[in-house]
């Protein structure tokens, strides 16, 4: 009934700990409504404030991609915008998740917890929004616009969407632990962002890239995954079938290798926070 | 059968101090608890007394498992609950109830469980049952207290860690705290209390320990245990020849006196 346990220096989280997600689940999904509920307070619109942001860029980039500098792009708003749904996605869920080990000291210095969940319950309050967007532009793509949208092919983004979860997930574990050591990265991370927004095609089109720089922007998970929410809600027809399964592929091994560091690296951060 | 609550056997810490970039320092380490061995029974109660930087912090977070040791070994059996600081995990902006529930399942409760248990934790707390809809950011300190503990003493632990907290407490308050603390070490519930307040760790400790600079100076009976520190503490006014080559009084002082630009 009561365990002993003994703990020693040599006693390092190893591996990927699904343990700590099968036993402490309930833990993080109080978590989850923890930062919830926060996000409601003193807040008129709480948890959906993110949904402004991108409808912001919409209407920024349409104006000066569309209107000044002429993107050769047919439907240039349904393109950005099915480009600008996962990009938002990442920078909001990054940005919040960055201090959300530092912040939580009194919690961290409490009890033992699995430190990554305390970005991932960041990431996934940040899902929220995501979904309300996704569903809503979905609507708009089908039901308003003139797209030669294929329902059938709906489904199919779920891969992608998969995808930008393990990925955004692993960006945001790794940044909120690298916050309690050093906090360059509170004044350097929205630069990087905005260098890594206009590697990705997202305001403009992937045939302008020059041929010389393809294979880069080549590298970057996100890239595939922006081409592959494109595929389905703007060109309507599926481009390369093995990108999905790739990408799909490379994020989870992102992921679980990115979870197996974290938790060697995340340990004793009482000490340092 | 009896296995004790809790048990260290040479238990060393040590904290690395950091470069700017977060980098860990070769060779500059911070020996914050060196050579412990010390054994809780079950039902036992462990009084810690020492000066500010000796340790008693760090032992209590080894023990709650928060830190591993840098070397040696901690053994605890059971569950640990404990109240190392004021604001027991609780935030500020959520209310009262939103902070029993939360933590409630930090301390590892189920939810059913927190909710089971929730009036029972309001009764002890002493707050007027309003109040646990009002954000903690309107509470009194006290009454942040008196929650936090209401909360931790009943979650059932097997090894309960107290750290200095009820100093806030009011007179009542901690009769009440140190009633509920003896019925759960009647349960087989081990103590480890830490504090400043002498009077309290010879009252209910079984036994006290002394940490000087991360060393166990004494281990022993409340009485001689307590007697011991305050007679180093009167013996320790004069600072040795090394002690003043870590900490020139004068030197800070007038670091101090420049930065506010007296002359």
């Amino acid at each position: 009934m009561t365990a002993t346990t003994t703990i020693t220096a040599a006693d390092r989280p190893s591996g990927i700990g699904f343990r700590d997600f099968s036993r402490h689940r309930e833990l993080f999904w109080t978590l989850v409504e923890r930062q919830l509920r926060l996000r409601s307070k003193r807040s008129l619109m709480g948890v959906l404030w993110p949904l402004i942001s991108p409808l912001f860029l919409l209407v920024l980039y349409s104006f000066v991609f569309s209107s000044v500098f002429e993107v050769p792009v047919d439907d240039y708003g349904v393109y950005l915008f099915a480009g600008l749904l996962p990009w938002t996605f990442l920078v909001q869920s990054v940005n919040d998740s960055l201090q959300s080990i530092s912040f939580e000291p009194d919690l961290v210095r409490r009890a033992p917890l699995p430190y990554q969940f305390l970005p991932l319950a960041r990431v996934a309050v940040m899902i929220i929004p995501f979904a309300v967007l996704l569903v809503v532009f979905v609507g708009y793509v089908t039901l308003v616009s003139d797209r030669p949208i294929r329902l059938e092919l709906l489904p199919l983004l779920l891969v992608p969407i998969a995808s930008s979860l393990l990925l955004v997930a692993t960006v945001a574990m790794f940044l909120a632990l690298i916050d309690v050591f050093n906090r360059d990265l509170r004044y350097l991370l929205n630069n990087l962002l905005t260098v890594w927004f206009f590697l990705v095609p997202i305001v403009y089109h992937r045939r302008m890239v020059s041929d010389q720089v393809q294979w880069l922007t080549a590298l970057d998970p996100m890239r595939w995954i922006i081409d592959q929410f494109r595929d389905v809600l703007y060109d309507g027809e599926v481009g390369r079938g093995w990108a999905y399964v790739a990408t799909l592929a490379v994020c989870t091994l992102i992921f679980l290798g990115g979870l197996a560091l974290f938790r060697r690296l995340a340990v004793d951060l009482a000490k340092d926070v | 059968m009896t296995a004790p609550a809790v048990v260290t056997s040479g238990l060393d810490v040590s904290y690395r101090r950091r470069s700017r970039l977060g980098w860990r320092r070769r060779g500059v380490a911070t020996r914050a608890l060196q050579g412990i061995d010390l054994t809780v029974p079950r039902g036992g109660a462990l009084g810690v007394i020492g000066g500010n930087g000796s340790g008693k912090t760090t032992l209590l977070q080894v023990v709650a498992g928060v830190i591993h040791p840098t070397a040696g070994s901690v053994t605890v059996t059971g569950d640990v609950a404990s109240l190392v600081d004021l604001s027991a995990g609780f935030h500020r902006d959520l209310t009262g109830n939103e902070n029993l529930l939360i933590g409630g399942v930090l301390l590892g409760l189920s939810r059913a469980d927190v909710r089971a248990r929730r009036d029972e934790v309001v009764a002890f707390s002493g707050l007027p049952p309003e109040a646990l809809d009002w954000p903690l950011s309107s509470y009194s300190a006290g009454m942040g207290l008196r929650l936090g503990f209401a909360l931790v003493v009943h979650s059932d632990p097997d090894v309960l860690l107290v750290d200095e907290v009820l100093a806030v407490g009011d007179d009542a308050f901690q009769t009440q705290c140190v009633a509920r603390v003896d019925e759960l070490r009647a349960g087989g519930c081990a103590v480890i209390l830490v504090s400043h307040d002498m009077d309290l760790v010879r009252a209910h400790c079984d036994e006290v320990a002394v940490l000087e600079r991360g060393e166990l100076a004494m281990v022993g009976a409340p009485a001689e245990a307590t007697a011991y520190h305050l007679d180093r503490k009167r013996t320790a006014i004069e600072p040795s020849a090394a002690d003043r080559q870590l900490y020139d009084p004068s030197r800070n002082l007038g670091t101090a006196k420049r930065r506010r630009g007296v002359q």
